[in-house]
């Protein structure tokens, strides 16, 4: 009796842990292929630290609310799973805020506006529904792993390259720009830089993603014709 | 009738999510209050020492709603929070601080004023500021160490290199004026509160 396996992303067996994990990384990208979780990408992306932070956060978040929307799938009725989500999310996102003030100062000193938006974040009500809600606990755990990571990747990177092009620092540290770090010749030419200031603003949120999303697409053709040719 | 059992059965399901996740945050809630309240005053007493590095103790003195009014004049967006009193090792008082809200450019701007006895200003300090990055972000560097020693009744922000009365003019910070603004005037109002309100009152 042979039983044929599935095959999720990466011709990893579908629905495993590894599968979910690389499935929100790469194939399933909430930000840079779903395109969901828009204004936490745009609003927080000013710095890689603020993007780092707010992509841990919203891992934490996502990958227990998935769990505990998994464990009550069968419990929670149809007709009112779209508040029992609400309420199971916005809760972890109160205790994630609560935890935060209380031992993480300087995290919730730099994120602590943007916690709240946790609560309406489409990336993670989208897994609770179409995820969450039709499989077990462990796939939906690690699918909530998998997606957070793939969006804290994702916005820590447009941070990144913010942050440098606009201000001449990366994770607070002066690259570009007068005070760089970088010593010699090399530093004393990087000091001439001047900042963009329009990429820490909102409209340098939309260049740099349109860059990212672009580099990733043909990064994706390019893989899909080698293997056609390889047929 | 069964669809009348199934709305009220859903309803208290529902209910009971609701009950369990309200248990669950009360827990929490109660776990943290003190944590969170310690930072809280750990955060405080940073913005008091930042600018009093001298100082031991603070005496929380009331706002004097009339002498702030006074003080305000026709400026917008400012409050004081709150006024102590700065007092050494010996047991002498040697300053004051002014806690101030001031409406910046992304949101309010809460810093502390420290005055000392003879009308100086011994600092200020930030204690949350969330301005454009790269732009009114600077303020902790830019506008900050510009007033430390200054004594002049009032500040107006110039624009950057155009500084001619170092004693009262702050040179803004390029590309964020409103930022610029809302701090000087913020500590303009503080240092006028301390003119009308403390310095008599020693």
């Amino acid at each position: 009796m042979s039983e044929e396996v599935k095959k999720g992303a990466l011709g990893l067996v579908q629905d495993s842990p590894a599968e979910r994990f690389f499935n929100g990384l790469i194939a399933e990208n909430p930000t840079l292929v779903l395109m969901i979780g828009m204004c936490p990408t745009l609003a927080v992306t000013s710095s890689a630290m603020n993007g780092l932070g707010m992509g841990l956060a919203t891992t934490f978040v996502l990958a227990l609310s998935n769990a505990v929307i998994a464990a009550l799938r069968k419990i929670i009725p149809a007709t009112v799973r779209i508040p029992s989500f609400i309420v199971v999310i916005a809760s972890f996102v109160t205790i994630v805020q609560l935890l935060m003030q209380a031992y993480f100062p300087a995290l919730n000193k730099a994120l602590g506006v943007y916690i709240p938006l946790i609560v309406v974040n489409c990336i993670i009500f989208g897994r609770a529904e179409a995820y969450a809600s039709k499989h077990g606990i462990v796939p939906s755990f690690y699918d909530g792993v998998g997606m957070g990571i793939g969006f804290t990747c994702a916005i820590t990177v447009i941070g990144l390259f913010r942050e440098l092009i606009g201000a001449g620092t990366a994770f607070n540290i002066q690259i570009l720009g007068i005070g760089s770090v970088i010593p010699g010749t090399i530093g004393a030419y990087l000091a001439k830089y001047q900042p963009v200031s329009i990429f820490v603003q909102q409209a340098g949120a939309f260049f740099v993603l349109a860059f990212l999303i672009a580099f990733m697409n043909k990064v994706k053709a390019n893989s899909a014709k080698k293997k056609k040719e390889a047929k | 009738m069964s669809n009348v059992f199934h709305m009220i059965k859903n309803a208290f399901i529902l209910f009971f999510i609701t009950l369990i996740a309200g248990a669950l945050l009360g827990l929490v809630y109660q776990v943290t209050k003190d944590p969170i309240a310690y930072q809280d005053s750990q955060a405080q007493n940073k913005a008091n020492q930042a600018v009093f590095s001298d100082a031991v103790t603070f005496n929380e003195l009331g706002v004097n709603l009339d002498a702030f009014e006074e003080a305000l004049g026709d400026k917008k967006g400012i409050m004081i929070l709150s006024v102590k009193q700065a007092i050494d090792m010996n047991g002498t008082a040697i300053g004051y601080v002014i806690q101030v809200r001031s409406k910046g450019y992304g949101d309010n701007i809460v810093f502390t004023v420290g005055i000392s006895n003879d009308s100086k200003i011994n600092g200020i300090s930030i204690i949350s500021i969330a301005e454009t990055p790269g732009l009114g972000m600077n303020a902790e560097k830019v506008i900050v160490p510009q007033f430390a020693g200054k004594n002049a009744l009032q500040f107006t922000v110039v624009k950057e290199g155009q500084l001619t009365d170092s004693g009262s003019q702050i040179e803004a910070i390029s590309g964020a004026t409103i930022t610029s603004r809302a701090i000087t005037d913020g500590v303009s109002v503080a240092n006028a509160y301390f003119d009308y309100a403390l310095k008599g009152a020693r």
